[in-house]
């Protein structure tokens, strides 16, 4: 009776893979065959279709494709000394495999035939398909890539299990992409050349044309990736901005030709007198200028250029027109549209000036009297230069230097763009222009000059504070003193202070600057210390009336710094150092513009919480909107091949267009939402449904069954479409369909699962795992006879096995290769065949399913030993180019090159051992050798 | 004899049950003739296989002045089934383009619509202007078939 118990249960351990013995199982078997009898359970419903579970777990590669193997083994459990208990587990598994042993390995014997016309091994049995496959990776799918998935590839593309694709349709999806993109890049391609065809022939007329050129190097230059996403991220902003302004491009375009690195000169200004200004910026008085100035992020050069200009005929021609423009930054952009239409300043000028006034006009004695600078500074933006294409060096350093610069530009260009589109109606759109002009004025300026380097955003959330302070610029039209101010970047000693020093710190900040009120806001946006008592002594001011602001502006401005400094100290407690209170001065300027202007503007604030919306959207990128096309005609479609197997799966899809014409009204459904439209357009009572033409294309993807929800409501019933008045086209697909469903159901499996002759032999020879039989007879063949057949099939056409192994030689291919076959696997790599890659063997580390192969083998006989003199036989002849060839294409595919030279022992060596010692004993004169090949690139190795 | 006879015709059905089932051929037909070495195959493929590259341009010019994408309609192409144990010299597949034409039976060019067809010029390369091509299906006995062009003469390269 005791002996009965265990012996059953071993048996069981043999059928269920270990599971009915818990603690030795887990102690004395491989370490993960614990999950295998589920492995196949999984497998085995995702052949049949019908029986899939959605709620069955997929089981972990690394558990399902356990073994290496289809043999088990049984370790004894380790020895530790420093552990007396493992003594005595130890002695107990010993003594159990010695009273209990398990079943003689391997306890599984798969069925194979021998089918002479594939020459290869056949296995029917799905049981041993699966089990061939996960434990070792033995075979393959006659018509997959590697794993037998074909029955899954038929299912899928016929559609009527959900969410089942087989790899080979991705490549299949991936390949005709590559082939549309290659198409345009063709096209393109085309272009250009036919346009430098076109540029040639005009020259060798001796014409000089100068439109032609340009546009062909343009094409040039479009081809360059990189150059084109910038090109064209100008080109959108500067068209964003013509529209806004149309007259802004021309004022813009007029760059001189002894361009400074940032300060683009107006025309209007004498040329040496900007020289003189850019060259004194290194001299130690315009540093000190600096230093006074320096937080903010306006270009450095300019402010230096305010002191040296004092030349009379520069200042008359300031007087002339930038007088008037200077009131404009404190002026309401109301005042402005009525002025701009008796003035004959242009638009463009009336958008820029007002920011470049501020942004550049960091000394207030500018804005008061009205000097010159300020005409530069309207060209001067980074902004304008993109209007045409960079080709001098000042537009080469103008350009964007960062993606965050780019991405600030783009951002601001898009927060116009909702306004526009949408048309949103506001009361002022001059205004908004204006506010949304500034941003790419101040961000897009690129940073050439020392301190706009040193303004660069240092930090992630100086970069957030000034993204959220492009929106509220836009929210309230007229504080425009926050952008510069709040830009500005921590240079100074007090700045680098007032920088937030806690995530707190600036949570609390952020919060703060959203509640407050408009003339408060601009001084709380500042990222210097804004706790100060500055804040209310500014407010005041702020709350005044235009005409008494720039009165109260000029006078603050009049005074110069010490003054004010000396104001803001008996105001501000916290014992600040002079720098610091420079800085707070020139943000109490700020703040005195902004509250005048939001003061004055009187803004509806309804309006700019609205507007705001899409703008704080604003650092995302740019979404398009979805385009729907309406058409009156029916247009058919017909689906390729790649076409995603089901309407349900198929939004990546080209939309079809399904145009129906029910009740007089014309419905154009792309063929990705049809559920949409379906059920209100087709009532079930309707007779007139006509099925739509596209669908002629894949009668496939039609099923009776109503478990598919979108083909349901494709086809409301088939009943439906047959009772319309046209027959033909739709009774003929739902025929279709009926027949293709009742396909489904029972669709022939044409795929076999095929084994290798050395795949085959490997596992009949040296795992005993298999047993091919004879085509005809139905019996095992035994391992010599298998040798014997396979070495004469592996020549084409096959030599005669029965006529005494006539003309077999140790040097056959298949012995050659079955050599290199075993010695791989037996030192645990995956070999499979590579013709797909030129070579004879791919070596997986640990099979397909895990990674890509590492190396390519390539096997090349070697005729070595002495005796091979007496015997005919022939020598690989490979040529150095095609050895270069091969490594090329390996290459290409991140495999190494191994070339495997097998000793071929010479036949009176081998029919000697086969006699002697078998199979075994002559296999073990082949002798290996493995060499891998590697190219040296004397760049890449160094 | 008969037993190489009954091998190229295992290796036939290889290659044809291959194409029919894994890469969706249709109309597959073998083409046997005397001075063949073996049966050629031919079929339909599922999407259009080459363009020769000047068809290419000839095709883009053409699609600039529709503004909408040319078809490509597939071709019937040749298909000569190999086995990878084989060796083949360059003779023998001179023999073989040699007894072959270019385009296999049953196969319809697009007719040209009179003289004053903007499409003509990529028309002619589905019919006359096509050149001798086939596909050479290798087989391995782990039933992989690869596939290879193999043009008669030189052929300028496809853009890739």
């Amino acid at each position: 009776m005791k002996m009965a118990e265990p012996t059953t249960i071993i048996m069981t351990q043999d059928t269920n893979n270990d599971l009915s013995e818990p603690d030795i199982a887990a102690a004395s078997t491989a370490p993960s065959t614990n999950d295998l009898p589920s492995a196949p359970a999984a497998s085995g419903a995702l052949a049949a279709p019908s029986s899939q579970p959605p709620s069955v777990p997929r089981v972990s590669i690394h558990k399902l494709y356990a073994l290496p193997a289809p043999i088990r083994t049984f370790p004894l459990p380790t020895f530790y000394p420093s552990n007396p208990l493992s003594l005595f587990h130890l002695v107990y598994v010993w003594m159990k495999h010695m009273i209990f042993p398990p079943a003689a390995e391997p306890s599984v014997v798969h069925e194979g035939v021998w089918d002479p016309s594939t020459r290869s091994v056949h296995i029917t049995d799905p049981k041993s398909i699966r089990a061939l496959w996960e434990q070792g990776f033995f075979g393959k799918g006659s018509l997959s890539r590697s794993e037998p998935n074909w029955l899954k590839r038929e299912i899928s593309r016929r559609g009527t299990v959900q969410g089942l694709t087989v790899s080979e349709q991705h490549t299949e999806a991936r390949r005709e992409e590559r082939r549309l993109a290659k198409w345009e890049r063709a096209k393109t391609e085309l272009e250009v050349i036919e346009r430098q065809r076109l540029v040639e022939s005009v020259e060798s007329n001796g014409e000089t044309t100068t439109d032609i050129i340009p546009t062909a190097f343009e094409e040039a230059a479009k081809l360059n990736g990189e150059q084109e996403a910038i090109l064209k991220s100008f080109k959108d902003a500067a068209e964003s901005d013509a529209e806004s302004s149309p007259e802004l491009v021309p004022n813009g375009v007029k760059p001189d030709a002894e361009a400074e690195a940032v300060v683009e000169p107006a025309k209007d200004i004498i040329p040496d007198e900007h020289e003189q200004a850019v060259e004194s910026t290194p001299e130690p008085r315009a540093v000190t200028v600096d230093t006074a100035v320096a937080a903010s992020a306006a270009a450095v050069v300019e402010s230096p250029a305010v002191e040296d200009t004092t030349e009379s005929s520069a200042e008359h021609h300031v007087e002339k027109r930038p007088l008037e423009e200077a009131i404009w930054p404190v002026d309401e952009p109301k005042d402005k549209r009525p002025r701009l239409e008796e003035s004959p300043v242009d638009l463009t000028f009336n958008a820029e000036v007002p920011k470049d006034f501020i942004f550049d006009s960091e000394s207030p004695k500018e804005e008061v009297f009205g000097v010159e600078p300020l005409v530069p500074a309207v060209v001067s933006n980074g902004y304008i230069y993109e209007a045409k294409a960079p080709v001098g060096p000042a537009e080469l350093l103008a350009l964007p230097n960062s993606y965050a610069d780019l991405a600030s530009l783009s951002s601001v260009v898009q927060a116009t763009e909702p306004e526009v589109l949408e048309e949103i109606v506001e009361p002022d759109t001059a205004s908004s222009q204006d506010t949304i002009a500034i941003a790419p004025l101040e961000q897009a300026k690129p940073p050439v000059g020392p301190a706009e380097l040193l303004a660069l955003p240092n930090s992630l959330a100086d970069l957030m504070l000034k993204i959220v302070s492009v929106a509220k610029a836009v929210e309230q039209v007229d504080d425009v003193e926050i952008l510069p101010n709040v830009s500005r970047s921590p240079v100074g000693p007090a700045e680098l202070l007032a920088l937030p020093n806690s995530m707190a710190d600036l949570l609390s900040r952020a919060p703060a600057a959203e509640v407050a009120s408009e003339p408060s806001k601009a001084e709380v946006d500042h990222p210097s210390p804004e706790p100060s008592p500055v804040s209310p002594h500014f407010n005041s001011h702020a709350e005044k009336s235009s005409t008494d602001l720039t009165q109260q502006n000029g006078a603050v401005n009049g005074i110069n710094a010490h003054g004010t400094e000396a104001s803001v100290f008996t105001h501000g407690g916290n014992g600040i150092n002079g720098a610091d209170v420079n800085d707070i001065k020139l943000n109490g300027v700020d703040g005195v513009n902004g509250g005048s202007l939001s003061s004055v503007s009187s803004l509806p604030s309804t309006n700019g919480s609205a507007e705001a919306r899409p703008v704080l959207k604003s650092p995302q990128p740019i979404q398009r909107r979805k385009s729907v096309r309406f058409s009156p005609r029916v247009v058919s479609n017909t689906f390729q091949h790649f076409d995603p197997p089901s309407p349900s799966r198929s939004t990546k899809s080209p939309p079809t267009v399904v145009n129906q014409e029910t009740n007089g009204i014309a419905i154009e459904t792309p063929s990705a939402v049809p559920t949409v439209l379906f059920p209100t357009a087709a009532k079930p009572a309707s007779p007139e449904i006509s099925t739509p033409a596209s669908l002629e294309g894949l009668p496939t993807i039609i099923p009776e069954s109503s478990t598919a929800s979108v083909e349901n409501v494709v086809v409301p019933s088939p009943k439906v479409a047959t009772l319309s008045p046209e027959p033909s086209p739709e009774s003929l697909v739902a025929t279709t369909a009926e027949s293709s469903s009742l396909d489904i159901a029972e669709l022939p499996d044409k795929e076999h699962f095929q084994l290798a002759p050395e795949e085959a032999f490997f596992l009949s020879f040296a795992l005993g795992a298999l047993s091919v039989l004879d085509p005809v007879t139905r019996a095992p063949m035994p391992n010599d006879q298998l040798l014997t057949l396979f070495r004469a099939n592996s020549y084409f056409p096959p030599k005669a096995t029965d006529s005494a192994m006539a003309g077999l030689q140790p040097s056959d291919p298949f012995l050659v290769q079955y050599a290199v076959y075993h010695h791989f696997r037996s030192l645990g790599w995956v070999p499979r065949h590579g013709i797909k890659f030129g070579v004879d063997f791919i070596l997986y580390q640990r099979g397909p399913v895990f990674d890509h192969s590492e190396f390519g083998v390539i096997i090349m006989p070697s005729f070595s030993h002495p005796l091979w003199k007496e015997y005919e036989h022939e020598a690989p002849r490979k040529s150095w180019s095609w050895l270069m060839g091969v490594n090329r294409v390996l290459a290409h595919v991140l495999k190494g090159l191994v070339l495997v030279y097998v000793d071929i022992p010479p036949p009176s060596v081998f029919d000697e051992m086969v006699r002697d010692g078998g199979i075994a004993a002559a296999l073990k004169k082949f002798t290996i050798r493995e060499v891998m090949v590697r190219r040296f690139s004397v760049n890449r190795n160094r | 004899m008969s037993t190489t006879d009954g091998h190229l015709e295992a290796l036939t059905k290889v290659v044809l049950n291959n194409l029919e089932n894994q890469h969706d051929w249709t109309r597959l037909q073998t083409h046997a003739q005397p001075n063949l070495p073996r049966q050629l195959i031919y079929g339909l493929p599922p999407k259009r296989l080459y363009v020769h590259p000047d068809e290419q341009i000839e095709m883009i010019k053409a699609e600039k002045d529709r503004k909408e994408p040319i078809p490509q309609a597939p071709e019937l192409e040749w298909v000569l089934p190999l086995h990878l144990a084989e060796k083949w010299s360059l003779s023998q597949f001179a023999a073989v383009f040699d007894a072959m034409d270019a385009a296999p039976p049953g196969s319809s060019a697009p007719e040209i619509l009179g003289p004053d067809d903007p499409d003509a010029q990529w028309k002619l390369w589905r019919g006359a202007k096509r050149g001798k091509r086939l596909l050479l299906a290798t087989v391995q006995d782990d039933s992989t078939v690869t596939y290879y062009w193999m043009f008669d003469g030189l052929v300028k390269p496809r853009q890739n």
